[in-house]
Order: C-alpha cells, then sequence, then structure tokens
C-alpha cells in the first residue's frame, strides 16, 4: 500500500536529500558502468594479480585482520548509540531548564564510568604488554 | 501515482532484491555489503513515513555501526575465504509454508486494524519531540537506557578480553 | 515541573550504584592487591534488602507510590524486590569460593551481577513497556557476559553465544508485541493498554491477540517454556553454576513477575483467547520438561529440565487468573527460588579445581562422607519434587488447585503424574547419595562460611515454607491483590 503523506512540504523538503543520494550513487555506478562498456577485455593471468603499485604482490589480499580492530568498534558502538540519544537531548535541554541539562549529564556520566573503566583495564591500549611478550 | 508512491515502491525494490542478495549469496562479504543497500532503504521508508529522525538513527547506527561491526567480524575472521556459506535449504518447504502463514497473518492483522492513530499533523522535524519525550514522560527508560549501554560496554569489553593472570 | 516520587526506584538505585562502586574499585585497584569486591556487593545488596523491607512495613516509607507512571511500589513490586535481592544475595555469598576454584575475573563478575539485578528490580516493578522493555534488556545483556566469565572453557563461551542469540529473538517478539499494544491503544502505559484492550472494537480484537501471542513468545522464551526452552539445558550446563544458580532462581522469578503484571494485571479482558494457549503450553512444557529430565545424567542439565518443568507448573497456576492463582505463583517462586538457589550452590561450594560434582558417581557415598551437605540436598531434592513438609509440596498444592478452581482439572492432572515422574529423577540422586558406597577419593571442596550461609539460608526457607507457610502465603496475597 502506498504511503500517504499529510504534507505534501515535508517530501519536497527531503528532495535535495534523495538527489544528492541519487547522483552519490549513479556518480560511482556510472562511471564503472561506462568504462566496463567501452573498454577492451583482454585478460592474462598477470592482469589478475592484485595490483601493488608495481610490486610483486606477496600472499593474498585476504588477511586475518588484527582482532583488536573489533573492540574498538564494539565501543565505537556503544558511544555512536550514545551519540543516538544525546542528540534530541541537545537539540531540546535549552528550552527545559536546567533540570533537563542535569539529566543529560547524568546519562554521560554513567557512561564516562564505562569508559574510565575499558581505559583502566587497557581495553584500549592498542599494543598490551602480553602482546610484546609473547610470539 | 504519486511522487512518495514511486519513491516508496523504488525503495521496495531496494530492500528486497537486496535483502535476497544478503540471504542467497555464498559469500558472507557480499551479504555485508548487500545489507547496506537494505538498511539505507529501510531508512529511506523512514523518511516517508515522516520520522526523520530515525531515518538517521538507521543510517548512524546501522549503516555506520552495525555494518561496520559486521565486516569486521568477517576479515576477522580466519580463512574465511575459503568457507562456502551457503544457507542449506533443509526443510524448505515448511519453512516457505510458515513464512507465508505469518506473512498473511501480518498483514491482514496490519491492513483490516482500526489502529489508534494520534490526531494533528505530522510534526515536520522530530528530534525536538522525541527529546522532550526523552526529557519528560519516558525520562526513566531514558537514563536507565545509560545502564544498558554501560552494562553492553563492559560484556562486551569483558568477552573479547583475553584471559588475565590476577 | 512536578515533583516526581523517586522512592520505588531506591532499591534499584542502590544496587546500581554499588555496581558502579565495585566496577570502579577494581578498575583502579593498582596490580597485586585485591579490591574488596565481595565485601562491597554484600554490603550494598544488604542494604538494598533492608531498604525494601522498610519500604513494605509500612505506607510512609513509599509503599505504593509511584515514578511518573513508570514504576511503582505496589506490595507485588516490594514482594519480589525482597525475594530477588534476597536470592542475589545468596549468589554473592557463594560466588568467592567458586571462582577462586574455577578461575574467571571477579570484580565485573560482581558488578554485573547487580546490574542484572537492577533490570530484574526494573522489570517487576515496571508499569509502562517501555520501561519494562529497557530493564528486561539490562538483566539479559548482563546475564548473557556472565555466562561467558568462565572464559577458559568452550562451554561457558558456548552458553554465552547461545543465551544471546536465543534471547534476542526473545526481545523481539516482546518487542513487538508491545508495539502492537501500543498501535491499539495508542499509549505504553500498562493501564492505558488495559483500557485499550477491554473497550477494543471487534475489528481491533485479531491485533490484541496477536500482541497478547507475541507477547507469550517472548515471555515464554524467558521463563523456559517448551517450546521455546531449547536454549536452557545448555546454557544452564555451561554457564558458571553460581550465574546458573542465580538465572534459575532470579530471572525465572522476574520473568514471571512481569509475565503476570502483564497478562493477569493489563489484559484480563483477554483471558478467553490466552488462557487455552497457556494451558496447553503449560501441559507441553510439563511433559517434556519431566521426560527431558529422565534422560540426563548430568545434574547441571537435569536441573535444567527440572526447571523447565516448572516453568509449567507455574504457567499451570496461571490459567486461573484469579487472585488465587497469583498467590500461588508467588509463594511458589519464593520456595523454587531458595531450592535453586541452594542445590545450584551446593554444586558450587563442593566444586574443585574447575571440577564440580556433577554425576551419580560424584555424589555417591555423599550422605557417609558429607552428611550435612547431603542431608542439604535431600531437603532441595524433595521441596522440587513436591513432597510434604517442604515448601514445593505447599507450592505445587496451591497451583494445582488454582487450576482446578478454573475448570482444568486435567491440567492438574498432568501436573501430579508429571511430579510423580519427576520423583524418579530427583531421588535418583538421594538413593546415590545415601545408598551407593562412595567411589575413590574425596576429592571435593569443604564449603566455607559464607557459603554455608547461604546453604543454610536456603534450607531454612524451604523447611520454613512447608511447615508454616502461612506469613508468606498472606505476603504473596496481598502482593495478588495489589496487582489485580
Amino acid at each position: 500500500m502506498p504511503p500517504t503523506l499529510s504534507s505534501a512540504d515535508f517530501l519536497t523538503s527531503w528532495s535535495a536529500v534523495l538527489l544528492y543520494f541519487v547522483a552519490a550513487v549513479g556518480f560511482v555506478a556510472g562511471g564503472l558502468i561506462f568504462w566496463w562498456v567501452i573498454r577492451p577485455s583482454r585478460i592474462t593471468a598477470e592482469k589478475l594479480t592484485t595490483y601493488e603499485c608495481g610490486e610483486e604482490p606477496i600472499g593474498g589480499a585476504w588477511v586475518q585482520f588484527n582482532v583488536r580492530f573489533y573492540v574498538f568498534a564494539l565501543v565505537f558502538l556503544v558511544f555512536d548509540v550514545e551519540a543516538v540519544f544525546l542528540l534530541p537531548w541537545a537539540v531540546v535541554f535549552r528550552e527545559l531548564g536546567a533540570i533537563a541539562f542535569l539529566e543529560g549529564l547524568f546519562f554521560i556520566a554513567v557512561l564516562a564510568i564505562g569508559l574510565a573503566y575499558v581505559w583502566r583495564k587497557g581495553d584500549l591500549a592498542w599494543v598490551r604488554l602480553d602482546d610484546r611478550v609473547s610470539p | 501515482m504519486t511522487a512518495s508512491a514511486v519513491v516508496f515502491w523504488v525503495l521496495t525494490l531496494i530492500v528486497l532484491a537486496s535483502a535476497a542478495v544478503v540471504v542467497l549469496s555464498r559469500s558472507l562479504i557480499n551479504s555485508a555489503f548487500a545489507l547496506l543497500a537494505t538498511f539505507s532503504g529501510v531508512a529511506g521508508f523512514y523518511v516517508l513515513l515522516g520520522a526523520d529522525f530515525l531515518a538517521a538513527v538507521q543510517f548512524l547506527v546501522y549503516v555506520g555501526g552495525i555494518l561496520i561491526l559486521l565486516v569486521f567480524g568477517v576479515m576477522l575472521t580466519h580463512r574465511i575465504q575459503d568457507l562456502d556459506l551457503r544457507a542449506e535449504a533443509r526443510q524448505l518447504v515448511p519453512g516457505l509454508f510458515v513464512a507465508a502463514g505469518v506473512f498473511i497473518l501480518l498483514a491482514a492483522v496490519a491492513t483490516r486494524t482500526p489502529w489508534a492513530i494520534g490526531a494533528g499533523r505530522l510534526p515536520s522535524a522530530t528530534t525536538a519531540e522525541i527529546g522532550r519525550a526523552f526529557l519528560g514522560k519516558y525520562l526513566l527508560p531514558f537514563e536507565a537506557a545509560s545502564i544498558l549501554l554501560l552494562v553492553a560496554l563492559i560484556g562486551a569489553a569483558l568477552i573479547v578480553r583475553k584471559r588475565e593472570d590476577a | 515541573m512536578p515533583a516526581v516520587d523517586l522512592r520505588p526506584l531506591l532499591p534499584a538505585l542502590i544496587v546500581a550504584v554499588t555496581a558502579l562502586v565495585v566496577l570502579l574499585a577494581q578498575a583502579f585497584t593498582p596490580k597485586g592487591s585485591r579490591s574488596p569486591s565481595m565485601g562491597l556487593t554484600v554490603t550494598g545488596l544488604a542494604g538494598a534488602l533492608l531498604l525494601s523491607l522498610t519500604m513494605a512495613s509500612d505506607g510512609r516509607y513509599g509503599r505504593g507510590a509511584n515514578t511518573g507512571g513508570s514504576v511503582v511500589a505496589d506490595d507485588f513490586t516490594l514482594f519480589f524486590h525482597v525475594l530477588l535481592i534476597g536470592l542475589a544475595l545468596m549468589a554473592a555469598l557463594l560466588s568467592p569460593a567458586y571462582y577462586r576454584e574455577n578461575g574467571g575475573d571477579r570484580g565485573e563478575y560482581y558488578s554485573l551481577m547487580m546490574f542484572s539485578l537492577v533490570g530484574m528490580l526494573g522489570l517487576v516493578s515496571a508499569t509502562e513497556m517501555i520501561s519494562m522493555f529497557v530493564a528486561l534488556e539490562i538483566m539479559s545483556v548482563a546475564l548473557y557476559a556472565l555466562c561467558g566469565t568462565r572464559r577458559d572453557q568452550v562451554e561457558s563461551q558456548e552458553a554465552a553465544l547461545k543465551y544471546f542469540v536465543t534471547g534476542a529473538f526473545a526481545s523481539a517478539f516482546l518487542l513487538f508485541g508491545m508495539a502492537l499494544l501500543y498501535g491499539l491503544s495508542g499509549s505504553t502505559s500498562l493501564a492505558r493498554v488495559a483500557r485499550g484492550v477491554a473497550t477494543a472494537t471487534p475489528e481491533q480484537i485479531p491485533l490484541a491477540v496477536l500482541g497478547c501471542g507475541l507477547l507469550i513468545v517472548g515471555f515464554g522464551f524467558k521463563v523456559a517454556s517448551v517450546p521455546f526452552h531449547m536454549w536452557t539445558p545448555d546454557v544452564y550446563e555451561g554457564a558458571p553454576t553460581t550465574v546458573t544458580a542465580l538465572m534459575a532462581a532470579g530471572v525465572k522469578a522476574a520473568s514471571f513477575g512481569a509475565f503476570l503484571r502483564v497478562f493477569l494485571g493489563s489484559l484480563p479482558t483477554l483471558r478467553e483467547e490466552w488462557v487455552p494457549a497457556l494451558a496447553a503450553l503449560a501441559a507441553i512444557t510439563m511433559v517434556i520438561g519431566n521426560l527431558g529430565a529422565l534422560a540426563q545424567s548430568n545434574l547441571k542439565r537435569m536441573l535444567a529440565f527440572s526447571s523447565v518443568a516448572h516453568a509449567g507448573y507455574l504457567m499451570t497456576g496461571m490459567v486461573g487468573t484469579t487472585e488465587a492463582s497469583a498467590q500461588a505463583i508467588l509463594f511458589y517462586l519464593v520456595a523454587y527460588g531458595a531450592v535453586n538457589m541452594g542445590t545450584f550452590g551446593l554444586i558450587a561450594s563442593l566444586s574443585k579445581g574447575g571440577r564440580e560434582p556433577l554425576s551419580l558417581q560424584d555424589v555417591a557415598g555423599l550422605g557417609a562422607r558429607r552428611p550435612a551437605i547431603a542431608a542439604s540436598l535431600t531437603v532441595f531434592l524433595i521441596s522440587l519434587t513436591g513432597i510434604p513438609i517442604s515448601g514445593g509440596f505447599v507450592g505445587k498444592f496451591y497451583l494445582f488447585g488454582a487450576a482446578v478452581n478454573a475448570g482444568y482439572t486435567g491440567l492438574a492432572i498432568i501436573g501430579v503424574l508429571m511430579s510423580v515422574v519427576s520423583a524418579y529423577y530427583y531421588l535418583r540422586v538421594v538413593v546415590a547419595m545415601y545408598m551407593r558406597e562412595p567411589e575413590g577419593e574425596d576429592v571435593w571442596s569443604t564449603p566455607e562460611a559464607p557459603g554455608r550461609l547461604a546453604a543454610l539460608i536456603a534450607v531454612a526457607v524451604t523447611l520454613g515454607l512447608g511447615i508454616w507457610p502461612a506469613p508468606v502465603l498472606d505476603l504473596a496475597r496481598a502482593a495478588a491483590l495489589s496487582l489485580l
């Protein structure tokens, strides 16, 4: 069922975003498709190797990432969601007064404790002592 | 057809097609990238429904966060390119029946029910409204969410961390 | 801005602040010295328990108060607060010895345990669906991590992953159900939902029923009822035993608290629809839980299936939908909580060097070697079976009575029959303890003073409820009345 919108101006205000999105996707996709159509395609084994600025590639491009990336991604995600919660608060706390401001600070304080905890536990250190000792 | 209907059907096409790639693709990395289109399409739905803040959240958290985590998860896995990740289509027919049944049930209920729809116009920007709800009626769950995030942070750090000798 | 009554939040707030203090104390303790996690935990929990008891004693201290329509401190809430904090206190007493013998990190452990308790306290006191959901998630996320705290064990990791995946499913179902009820009533407040459902037009009834069904699936996962019980054996087995104790006793109680508040408190007008569904689930849960337990040789797995079976008994009580059924469930949750905390607690206290007494060979001859422990375990197993002079007997009597009064005599008969079946696997353990010769050396630890205290409390509660149930029955009745 197509949606019905009460205000048409709402959609027009978003049409710029849509246009931007279409242009961004179209720029990349259009380029790729255009060159795919007009370029000659003569595949040799040499051409299929990974391009490393002229060097002979060693091994595949698929290497196993350091597991530490994952810790950072997880911590990032938690604070990403925190940002989502704080955005609406930041928009309105001025009009709602000092108590609303303190309520937001409480929210931040709880997560600051979490940050202090992961920092003290060394979860945010890229190189940890045990990594240097073990091979 | 109105402009919003065109947008709706285009988004539907994007979401369904990319979701099919997510499920059917053999390569995990292709699935992950197809999920990008699915998440973005859903964000488009939110815009169409007038939930602009939710659309931003969808981009910020799902496209910018969860998807990155997913791709990291793929990259971290040892010898990922050797794996054949097809989901086996065991019990395909019963599965299809269950899925179709759930779909019909939900669709029938959703289309036939007179929903309790609030009165008045859509707010032109929902962020401030959500902020007022966070600091007013839903203050308690808002503050409790900080505890939830803290617990998630501790739990994640604890599970990923190497064993300590303490 | 009107003044907000924060008193209903105080117990949970004390627990949350203690959890933060324990977390920071542990993180900022220099290497080499140990932070006083367990002392802080017990102090904080005892304070919260004392406060809850004070609040329950008199209206002046916040009984009946509510915070902005989100959280209420009625008799129902306070009954659960005392029970849940008490259970967490026992789990905290059992933990230090267990973690010393089995490894694992301690500071985060106490902190996460208290955070999960905060979630449980919120879950039973929330009268608004978003608060309820956030509380449920706090409880669950903390437990997912707790399941994996024995990181040297693959089973522990497996338990964390399985519990997380199935728990996420359960949360999704619950949230979907809540969303549908919100769509029906236009409000997240349970009172408004109740009004919306009561005044629903015939076209709106399918929506209400679908919402109800999704909520039953979600709660069914959390209380481990068939067919949503698949995770239970693996999670109970793999999780550290003290965490299993908290899950079996605390999570079940808190989930049933919310289950009761939503269904008996807010959706009684739909009882024609959900009671038959619940009765059917209760029947298959009792049968499959008990038959599953028969086949187990591992004590923790056996108790996991027994936990499934008990979800069935408790749901049998729920089909009555009267205050008598709520009273029976509340009473049984106390009896069941004490027994589970005691049983898992004794298994944990006996563990040594990463091994626990989990098979019948392990407990053979315990009656001769460790008379006090064997006697305590016998009391717990008798209560689980439902034999007189134990709390389990009185509880089952009231549960099945509630079902009979509601016209579900068949369900009560299934319950009694399945209790007879359960006698086989529970009493098999007792027989092994007393009738069989001990095998090999006595390799188990001697429970330390805090663990002995927790076990003693569990025995006292179990026997007390069996011999003199009246006081707790009265409290449960008052709590049930405040709900309906």
